[in-house]
């Protein structure tokens, strides 16, 4: 961290010193990096020169994890091990899972498991695969370590989410300078872009969320008004109604997990040639010998899909209703996410708000353009003014008696934002206090989404309702709540405990990473076990052929048997060779070799020369 | 102890509050406190502009939302609006308006939601110019003014959900 305390914000202690900070947009379906570098927003490609990271993830029985492309390429050989969509699960438990993926996924309380050939993965750690890559392939194109990151997240990402999001920078080793909504980062890419003033929406089709958001744009201040959304709504959607139709149109009733996921690669190319043509054929052999056959029509696909086309209308005049304007008031509207390529949407989107949607930057890269920008500046790598006022999406509150939901922070609130609540003890010398937290618009808790219990302990003793607890619930600018407690009579602080819900507590998360070190500290040992045994195994070839060609002639009986002692030794320590211990086995061992060697080496080399010399005259040395 | 979110935003402290005025102050302070500015500074800076731009930011919720503001006012003066007691008149009035709005819906009557929404929003409108005037005479009134502009944004809300969700 000293790195970072050593200048103040805004001067840098060293002139022209540039901080390398990243934006991320990390997605449902692929992944971006993206860099400001010469003043200018640039998406980092990876060697291939491919901008995009698949955000799949092929976890092997080795241990062997596969990230990108490779993996995306095993979707339909191994569905099993091969994680894609992983967003989709963040921060959710198993019964929130709408659509099941080909992957098997491991019941049990809070944040859904993956059953994979490497062991159970929590979508955190899938997440922080992806993340790793894009923080290697940032530091291989800006050749040195990262000061930080701005990661995306759908606007309409609920505190669990956020949570799991910062885990998983954390566990790549990412340090987080900012979680931003993902429509306020194309914002501010169209926003700077254009030098625009007004009123703006910004449509966001991801791969599997949907967001909408109202922004003002004021003299450098994006101000978020609204945002409405579906967490569990995007392209990946309309991939799979058009593979269900796929499936039908073949013949398969019940499509295994293969057939499946070869159905859905069919279906997304269809979708997308179809944002160019009005038909596409689809001929194709599926897994088990299956023939599909078909054509698909624009029309046809638009018929398919119109209901998703529809769901996305009513959170689109929520978000208005709440930022208190009409879509006529509305100067541009930015469509986001590689969905929104499709015809249906676009004329969706220009039928509500009366005029033609903006599209001029690339739906794909323009999220991360605008994480890159704004990791720029809190790097401080430049003295612009703008200023991002991002909201909370969903209210949150707290589980009352009885069950239902007391509202203590409204959605759309300004982040930060922070409410004190006073609670009381209900017993005699009670010393603690249990809190549900819950995030969501429902009036019931049970409707709500549970984000975690926190539990006050150390409140001084004293009779029932005489306490008075004060709890401040702060939500910080990256939309992640942290609760603090004060007793108001005494003033002693009492002690918050946090019980995450769908998240991961403190616990697993330290686990995970001293796990993680302990992988990076094996993978290091592997490597130097590998060269060793590579060296190690020279060395006993070259031993054997020496003995072979001159152990009788140059060593004694008892010296013959000290070498071939030494090298049995080290054929022993090569064979059987793992981890910490094999390294110093095989040193050992080699050392040995070498000193019993030391003396043949010496006679060998005397006889060579005196071989090379006989029977020449001295004239003709040189 | 109540902050005076007008001092804070630097305005002076009465009902109307010019929105261009409002708006430009907060962002004029945003632009010092947020803490994406101090982002690299140390954790005691950090902690502070978290602590300045939250609030900061429920000073210009409280101003930019009649009734949040008009309920600081009277904070301000030491009345507690939240335990205000609405007058029987007003029940009364309440129960009417529920029940036409019932009425409506039931039948699917678009004409006379809209009717409705149109008397509800000129009473609004009018309890609005008289809750300001109340305010800034410091007129005892106010407290009950204030409660039937509560209850008319209540219902206006109950309507605009009804449009949304059709």
């Amino acid at each position: 961290m000293a790195l970072l305390q050593i200048a103040e914000p805004g001067q840098s202690t060293v002139p022209h010193q540039h901080r390398l900070a990243v934006g991320i947009d990390l997605g449902t379906t692929h992944s971006l990096v993206a860099t400001v570098r010469d003043g200018l927003p640039g998406v980092l490609a990876d060697a291939d020169g491919a901008r995009l990271l698949p955000s799949v993830v092929r976890y092997g029985a080795d241990g062997g994890v596969v990230v990108g492309a490779g993996a995306r390429a095993a979707l339909a050989d191994d569905p099993a091990n091969t994680i894609a969509s992983v967003k989709r699960l963040m921060g959710r438990g198993l019964a929130d899972v709408a659509v099941p993926p080909a992957y098997r996924l491991l019941d049990g309380a809070g944040m859904v498991q993956i059953a994979t050939a490497g062991g159970a993965k929590s979508p955190v750690e899938v997440s922080a695969d992806i993340l790793h890559a894009l923080r290697e392939r940032a530091e291989a194109a800006l050749g040195g370590d990262l000061l930080g990151a701005v990661i995306t997240v759908p606007a309409y990402f609920d505190e669990a989410q956020r949570e799991a999001t910062k885990a998983a920078a954390r566990l790549a080793g990412i340090e987080v300078l900012r979680l931003l909504a993902e429509p306020t980062a194309a914002a501010l890419a169209y926003g700077l872009d254009r030098g625009s003033e007004g009123l703006y929406a910004v449509y966001d089709l991801g791969g599997g969320t949907f967001d909408i958001s109202v922004l003002r744009l004021t003299g450098g201040v994006f101000e978020v008004l609204a945002v409405s959304g579906d967490a569990a709504l995007g392209g990946d959607d309309f991939d799979h109604a058009l593979a269900v139709w796929l499936a039908d149109q073949a013949g398969l009733r019940e499509p295994d997990a293969a057939q499946r996921q070869a159905l859905l690669g069919i279906a997304r190319a269809a979708k997308e040639a179809l944002s160019e043509r009005v038909e596409v054929p689809a001929i194709y052999l599926l897994p088990g010998g299956v023939a599909l056959d078909v054509t698909v029509r624009r029309g046809q696909f638009e018929a398919l899909v119109a209901g998703l086309v529809d769901r996305t209308l009513p959170p689109v005049r929520r978000a208005l209703r709440d930022a208190g304007v009409q879509a006529q008031d509305i100067d541009g509207v930015v469509l986001v996410g590689g969905a929104t390529r499709m015809p249906a949407i676009r004329a969706a989107v220009e039928g509500f708000f009366g005029r033609p949607p903006l599209t001029d930057l690339d739906p794909d890269a323009v999220v991360a353009i605008g994480a890159a920008l704004q990791a720029d500046a809190l790097a401080g790598n430049r003295s612009d003014d703008w200023l991002l006022l991002d909201v909370i999406p969903l209210s949150l509150g707290i589980e009352t008696l009885g069950g239902l939901a007391e509202k203590i922070i409204p959605r759309n609130s300004t982040l930060p934002v922070a409410r004190a609540q006073d609670f009381t003890t209900f017993k005699d010398g009670q010393t603690a206090i249990a809190i549900q937290v819950l995030q969501g618009e429902r009036e019931r808790a049970d409707q709500c989404r549970a984000l975690a219990r926190f539990e006050l302990r150390g409140i001084p003793p004293m009779p029932a309702g005489l306490a008075r607890v004060r709890v401040t619930f702060q939500v910080d600018a990256d939309g992640l709540l942290r609760v603090g407690a004060l007793e108001q009579t005494s003033g002693v602080a009492a002690e918050v405990s946090v019980k995450p819900a769908f998240g991961l507590d403190e616990a697993t998360i330290v686990a995970m990473l001293a796990d993680a070190r302990a992988h990076v500290a094996d993978d290091a040992d592997e490597r130097r076990l590998r060269e060793l045994t590579v060296e190690g195994e020279r060395l006993l070839l070259a031993s054997a052929a020496a003995f072979e060609a001159d152990g009788e002639r140059l060593l004694s009986a008892a010296e013959r048997t000290t070498l071939l002692g030494a090298m049995d030794a080290l054929r022993t320590a090569l064979g059987e060779a793992h981890g910490d211990h094999g390294v110093e086995a095989i040193r050992g061992a080699m050392e040995a070799l070498d000193a019993a060697t030391a003396e043949f080496a010496a006679r060998r080399m005397d006889s060579a020369v005196h071989s090379a010399l006989a029977g020449q005259h001295l004239s003709a040395l040189p | 102890m109540t902050a005076d979110c007008f001092a804070l935003l630097g305005l002076p402290r009465r009902f109307a509050v010019g929105r261009a005025a409002l708006d430009g102050a907060y962002r004029e302070r945003a632009r010092a406190h947020h803490p994406d500015r101090h982002r690299l500074a140390d954790t005691a800076t950090q902690a502070a502009a978290l602590d300045a731009a939250t609030a900061l930011n429920d000073a210009y919720q409280t101003l930019k939302d009649p009734g949040r503001r008009a309920s600081h006012l009277l904070a301000l003066r030491g009345i507690d609006s939240s335990g205000l007691r609405a007058p029987a008149a007003l029940l009364m009035q309440q129960m009417d308006w529920h029940e036409a709005l019932d009425a409506a819906r039931r039948g699917a009557d678009a004409a006379a939601l809209e009717r409705l929404g149109a008397e509800l929003r000129t009473r609004l409108y009018a309890c609005t110019a008289r809750l300001e005037r109340a305010l800034d005479a410091e007129d005892a009134a106010a407290g009950a003014l204030l409660l039937e502009f509560g209850a008319l944004r209540r219902l206006l809300e109950r309507l605009a959900d009804e449009e949304v969700d059709a």
